[in-house]
This record gives structure tokens, C-alpha cells and sequence, in this order.
């Protein structure tokens, strides 16, 4: 009887071996900082940026490098190729310092110093932006605080109204009891830790029960560490921000339900005057496709769209079938109109 | 998951590796494995391997309760002993410094300055029971779930006409205890439970924190309370910060405003010149 099997043991040495991963695989330059935020521009290798300006809008809760895991599986270099000049808001590694950012700093002053300077490169012109996850709930209250400064907005399984559907994030999210700022901001492990809880055998022992298999393969194997590094690297969230977001989003939907005010004012979302197109995918378990919906009864039918896709969460951004499908999707509603 | 760490760890793995049941802390994935080869071997065992799959699912039943009556115990040794320490009289088996220190602790709050701290002595001292309170009820949720699974699991061994083997064995336990899992997360009980245990938690935490702090005060240290003033106070300035590059373009601007200003002079004395 054995502890591990021969094979487990290959697959691990394997996996020792290529630590620690490459990651954030496309070249890029900070062209804007605010700690612990800052705007990053892309290029393609020995290609220098153009094209009409595209911002992405990621999550606190993790690292964007999802969106550019390798060469192969890049959300962000087939946007490049596709001929886009394309920034990214990266909300950095807060400290404990950053204990008393909120949704006023995030998305009044970090994200409107991003979309400024960008309008401020390209005549005003309304700008096209994708937000990915919460990155989406923040680019859609700036799209609603300053209408017309957000032309197409692409929302990538954004939460919009996370009471709409029982969901495991949700009901933790209905556990948690706000807590002191004082007591500093919220640990990133015990985010990895909860996002684990939701899925507990299958990413706990299935997944690596399958590492042998997968080690068979390299460029599996690459895939595999990727998004393992990704995984388990979740910076600390401010107090403040993630107090906020769970009561008054979470818990209370005040997004939706037009309660959530940012800076002393009012998130109409019926205030947007963006085309917006919403992307979800079918089988997501952190963001049902039931939590996504709800622009589609605020705005006029010609200004939105919905597209559901088949696969899980982590499909829409890493490459695989449904990331292309969600790839072709956006490029051609952006080409619609361009 | 790099460099040296990890190939001790696999050396570590290796030796393990082999006939010996090792009595020491496993890999959980490993240890999954080691405790369904047991089971199946012992169902190979024996003649009638439903009646041994019976007492095994018994057995692990047991072991549950066990595991969670000792972690009860430890929490309740824990606050018991915290809860002495914070000056109440509690059972009269707590441990003697807790018992000898409590009543001192307790009568040092009322003289003089710092009679304030004998709230907060008293809000950490009922912190504690309540929060021990949660974790029982939380343990409870838990083996509750855990139960549930494992009759599940029994209940699918059993309809099947073949003893299984290992692999069948975990792969079963794995699909029903996820699933128990999913409907624990949906039960509202287990989400009264789990808010209960971050409240009281949170509750601990303040009540301690509000005793630290003001005894760092006592003494000039600096305070979360100072930290957290000084914070706000950067962060209204931060908001208050024009755009890092509004600078520079206002100063680009005001060199163009200098420019058409000078070319109006220019054109005005070209104008009177004319004129003249």
C-alpha cells in the first residue's frame, strides 16, 4: 500500500520543476499610478501600441494575469491582435495602509483618473471598456455617475444583482458580518479560502487527483500551473471596499435596486448612456447567468445585448472553447459599429 | 509550491511511501486514498461485505462525533481558562494562574484612571463564551453534513450487487460529500451558524483590540486608532489631488495661451503701424 502513486510522485516533481511560472506573458507599460492602483498599457512584442484605445476593468480579488496566462490562452494579446490599443486597470496588492479604500476611491478616483487620461489622449472620445467580474459593477456605476464618457461597455460576468439567484457566493456572502476597519483589511487566503469552499473536492483532491494525466502533457501541465498560481493568489481586499461590496451588493442588491450611492451620490444605472453587451457563461457557479441580468430591463433593447456561452467562469477568459466563442463575440459586436 | 520546499516534501512523500502505515500527518489526498484502500481491504475481508461496510460507516460516524467532541473540548478548556483570566469564577476547575490572576485582574480596573477598563475586561469576558457558543453550533452544522454524507455513501455502496473496490469507494464518498456540501451551503440553518461565528468572532476581536489600545495609550504607543485617523486624513487629500498629468498639460496650455498672446501683440503693433 502506498501513500502516493509512482505516477503522482513524477507529476509532482514535474510540477517542482517549473516552478515558479511565468505569468503576466505580454509585454506592457505603466503609463498611470495611484498606489496601490495603476493603468497599464500592452503592446505585442516588438510591437509598439495602436489602434483605438480598449480599457479592461478586472477584479480586486485577484490577479488580472488571468486574462494573460500564456501566450496561447491571452484574452489580452488576441485583443491586441485584433488591431487594439489595450489598457488595463490593475488595482495592485493593497497594504494595510489602503484599509479605508472604498467604492468612491475605486471607481471615482482610480477608475475616473484612468478613463480621464485616456480621454484626454483621444479627443474625449468615448472610450470602449470591458469589466470582468466586479471590475464590471465598477466600470458600470462610472458609466452611470458620468454618462457619455463610456461609449461600448462589455460586461464579462459582472454580479449586477447577486440576490437574484441562490448561489454558494452568495449565501457565504449572506454570512458575513461587516468588520471593524480597524481590524485591517481582509486576508487574501481566506478569499482563496472561500473560493475553494465553494467547489471543495472537485479543486481540493479531483484536481490533482487528474495531475498525472495532465503532466502527460506539457503545454497541459503550463496551463495547469498557470492557473494554479492564479488561484491561490488573491490580494488582500481593503476593509472598506470589501465591507461595502458585500453588504450593500451582496446582500442587500443596492445596485440594482438604485441604494448604492458612491461619493454622496446616487448610482442611477438608467443613467448610462453606453451600448452595453453582457457576457455570461451558462455553467458559472460564482456568477450564476441569473446574477448577471438586470441592465437588459434598464436600458432601451437597441442599447443592450446578452450573450450566454457555454462552459464555467474561468472559460470566458482563459482560451479554451467558450474564450474563443466569447473572443469572436466581442470583436464582432465592437466591429459592428466601428 | 517551489524549489526546496517542495522536493523535501516529495522526499518526504517517498519515504512514507510503502507498507508502513505511517501514524504521523498525511497529505489529505494521500490520506483519501490510504483510508479507502483500508476499508475496501477490510470489506475483502470478510464474508459479507454489506454487514462490514455497516460497521465501517459506524465506525466513521463514530470517529466523527469523537473528533468533534475533542475539538469542543479544547475550545471549551480554552475559554474556560480565558474566561477565568478575564475575573470571572467560573466552575472552580479552572487551572490556578487563570484562577489566582482573574480576581486580581478584576479588582485592578476599579482603582482610580483606569476604572474604564473594567467594561471592556467584561465585554471581552462575554465574547468569549458566545464565541465559543458559535464554534459548537458551527461544529454541530458540520458533522451534521458529514452524516449525511456518509449514510449517502453507504446507501449507493449498498445498491450496487458488487463489493467495491478503492477507487469506487473514494470516488463515491467524493460525489456525496460534495453534494452534501452544496446543500449545506444552501441550508439557512448552516447560514445562521456561520454569520453567528463571524459576528462573534468580530465581537472577540473588538473587545480585545479596544483593550490593547487603550493600554498602547496608556503608555504613548501609537494606537490602530491614530493609524487609522492619519489614514483618513491622507485619503481626503489623496481625493482632493488633481490628475497627475493635469499639471502638465495646464502648464502646456498655459504655454500656447503665451504664444497666441505674443502673436496678438505682434498682429496689434503690425495693425497700428499700418495705421500710423
Amino acid at each position: 500500500m502506498t501513500f502516493a502513486s509512482p505516477e503522482l510522485l513524477q507529476a509532482l516533481h514535474q510540477c517542482s520543476k517549473r516552478q515558479p511560472v511565468a505569468r503576466d506573458v505580454t509585454p506592457f507599460e505603466t503609463v498611470l499610478q495611484q498606489a496601490p492602483f495603476s493603468l497599464r498599457r500592452y503592446h505585442l512584442p516588438a510591437h509598439p501600441p495602436a489602434g483605438k484605445p480598449l480599457l479592461l476593468v478586472y477584479s480586486t480579488v485577484n490577479r488580472p494575469d488571468l486574462l494573460d496566462l500564456s501566450v496561447r490562452r491571452s484574452m489580452i494579446r488576441k485583443l491586441l491582435e485584433a488591431g487594439r490599443d489595450v489598457f488595463l486597470v490593475d488595482w495592485g496588492r493593497p497594504l494595510s495602509a489602503d484599509c479605508l479604500l472604498d467604492l468612491e476611491d475605486y471607481v471615482q478616483d482610480f477608475l475616473g483618473r484612468a478613463v480621464r487620461w485616456l480621454a484626454r489622449r483621444h479627443d474625449a472620445q468615448p472610450l470602449d471598456a470591458i469589466g470582468i467580474c466586479q471590475g464590471g459593477i465598477f466600470l458600470s456605476c462610472y458609466a452611470a455617475l458620468h454618462p457619455g464618457t463610456i461609449g461600448r461597455l462589455i460586461n464579462m460576468a459582472v454580479p449586477l444583482h447577486p440576490p437574484a439567484a441562490g448561489h454558494g457566493l452568495g449565501h457565504l456572502a449572506e454570512s458575513w458580518t461587516a468588520t471593524s476597519v480597524a481590524d485591517g483589511n481582509i486576508p487574501g487566503p481566506l478569499l482563496s479560502a472561500a473560493f475553494t469552499a465553494l467547489k471543495p473536492t472537485d479543486l481540493l483532491i479531483r484536481r490533482y487527483a487528474s495531475l498525472p494525466a495532465v503532466s502527460a502533457n506539457e503545454e497541459a501541465l503550463d496551463d495547469f500551473l498557470h492557473l494554479e498560481a492564479w488561484m491561490y493568489d488573491c490580494p488582500d481586499q481593503p476593509a472598506a471596499l470589501f465591507n461595502q461590496f458585500v453588504t450593500e451588493l451582496y446582500q442587500q442588491g443596492a445596485l440594482l435596486r438604485g441604494r448604492l450611492t458612491i461619493g454622496g451620490r446616487r448610482v442611477d444605472l438608467s443613467a448610462i448612456t453606453a451600448r452595453v453587451l453582457s457576457i455570461h457563461a451558462e455553467q458559472d457557479h460564482l456568477v450564476p447567468p441569473a446574477v448577471t441580468a438586470g441592465l437588459g430591463e434598464i436600458l432601451p433593447s437597441d442599447r443592450y445585448r446578452a450573450v450566454g456561452v457555454s462552459g464555467g467562469h474561468l472559460g470566458l477568459f482563459t482560451g479554451g472553447r467558450s474564450g474563443r466563442a466569447v473572443m469572436a463575440a466581442i470583436l464582432d459586436w465592437l466591429a459592428a459599429d466601428d | 509550491m517551489s524549489g526546496d520546499f517542495v522536493d523535501q516534501w516529495l522526499d518526504w512523500l517517498r519515504q512514507q511511501a510503502g507498507e508502513t502505515p505511517a501514524g504521523g500527518p498525511i497529505p489529505w489526498q494521500a490520506g483519501l486514498h490510504n483510508a479507502m484502500q483500508q476499508i475496501a481491504d477490510e470489506l475483502a475481508k470478510q464474508s459479507d461485505w454489506r454487514k462490514a461496510l455497516q460497521k465501517q460507516t459506524e465506525m466513521l460516524l463514530a470517529d466523527l462525533q469523537r473528533s468533534l467532541d475533542q475539538a469542543n473540548t479544547a475550545s471549551s478548556q480554552l475559554a474556560g481558562w480565558l474566561t477565568g483570566l478575564a475575573g470571572d469564577k467560573g466552575d472552580g476547575q479552572m487551572p490556578d494562574p487563570a484562577a489566582m490572576l482573574g480576581p486580581f485582574l478584576c479588582q485592578w480596573p476599579a482603582l482610580g484612571l483606569a476604572a474604564c477598563r473594567d467594561r471592556e475586561w467584561r465585554q471581552l469576558r462575554d465574547a468569549l463564551p458566545q464565541l465559543q457558543r458559535a464554534q459548537a453550533d458551527y461544529g454541530v452544522c458540520l458533522l451534521g453534513m458529514a452524516e449525511d454524507a456518509l449514510h449517502t455513501w453507504h446507501r449507493q455502496l449498498l445498491a450496487d450487487d458488487e463489493r467495491p473496490d478503492a477507487e469506487t469507494l473514494e470516488q463515491v464518498w467524493l460525489t456525496v460529500l460534495e453534494e452534501a456540501w452544496q446543500r449545506l451551503l444552501r441550508d439557512p440553518q448552516h447560514q445562521d451558524c456561520l454569520r453567528r461565528l463571524n459576528m462573534t468572532t468580530g465581537q472577540l476581536r473588538e473587545a480585545g483590540g479596544a483593550l490593547l489600545e487603550d493600554l498602547l495609550q496608556m503608555f504613548h504607543l501609537p494606537t490602530r486608532r491614530d493609524l487609522l485617523a492619519l489614514r483618513q486624513r491622507l485619503q481626503q487629500v489623496r481625493r482632493q489631488l488633481p490628475d497627475s498629468d493635469l499639471t502638465e498639460e495646464l502648464s502646456e496650455l498655459r504655454a500656447e495661451i503665451r504664444t497666441l498672446r505674443d502673436e496678438v501683440s505682434g498682429l496689434q503693433r503690425q495693425v497700428a503701424a499700418q495705421r500710423s
